[in-house]
């Protein structure tokens, strides 16, 4: 199994680099799956991207003001035989992540990226851990 | 995220540029609350160069149509690509705007209506 780590300080604009780079490494991990056309895999690309963004969004979106080590934010990339699991951490408060469809009629401000999460990839689950928050998402390619 | 704004008779044409995230989704909300502020409340978010966007961006467009609506004015989205449309029609936003081709044809609407 190839499994590569991403660190970031909370902070949005670290947010949308983890998310460009999400793609990247994605990408990577399928070349390095045998993967020869990867332009063909660019919907799958852009799912991951969209899901590991929303994951890194949410965790800078509850992390603590005064930013210290522990609120640190990790995405690892695994690649397995068919598909990719990325798991985003963090050391925030414990969250709902509970499977809630937002009411689209009402026009919700938020609540879309937990929805989003789930649509785009093929599993998504979240855990308590030694403090720390863990999204595992799994995309098959 | 760039915004470039455009008057087409009378319509605000906003041409946004690069990834409509949550790191811009501040800006693009300031953008229509100053437009606001000046009396315009018709709008044509124009997303033809836009290739990210993520709940962070619609939110803010939401927030800004919600704004746009109370004081019965109306934004409505042009020129969504494929994965900008993937995502409007995920969270069943196409519903919600009304989505046009190009922006011409998105402030011709306001002008017929």
């Amino acid at each position: 199994m190839n499994e590569l780590e991403l660190r970031f300080v909370p902070t949005l604009d670290n947010a949308q680099s983890a998310t460009i780079a999400a793609r990247e490494i994605a990408a990577a991990l399928l070349r390095t799956a045998g993967v020869e056309s990867i332009d063909e895999h660019g919907g799958f690309l852009s799912e991951v991207e969209l899901a590991t963004g929303e994951a890194c969004c949410n965790a800078v979106k509850h992390s603590p003001e005064d930013l210290n080590i522990t609120a640190v934010v990790s995405v690892v990339f695994q690649l397995h035989d068919s598909k990719i699991t990325i798991v985003v951490s963090d050391g925030n408060d414990a969250f709902d992540f509970s499977e809630r469809v937002p009411d689209f009629d009402a026009m919700p401000e938020d609540g879309y990226g937990i929805y989003l999460m789930r649509k785009v990839m093929n599993k998504v689950r979240y855990q308590r851990e030694n403090d720390r928050n863990f999204v595992i998402m799994e995309k098959k390619f | 995220m760039n915004i470039k704004v455009n008057d087409i008779n009378g319509v605000k044409n906003l041409i946004l540029r690069g990834r409509f995230d949550a790191s811009a989704a501040a800006g693009f909300k300031e953008s229509i609350r100053s437009l606001l502020q000046e009396g315009s409340a018709k709008y044509v978010v124009d997303l033809h160069e836009v290739d990210y966007i993520d709940s962070g961006g619609l939110g803010s467009l939401v927030s800004a149509l919600r704004q746009t609506r109370s004081v019965e004015g109306d934004i409505r989205v042009s020129g969504l690509s494929g994965k900008v449309r993937s995502v409007f029609e995920l969270t069943r936003l196409h519903r919600i705007f009304e989505v046009f081709d190009d922006s011409l044809q998105a402030v011709k609407s306001f002008n017929a209506g």
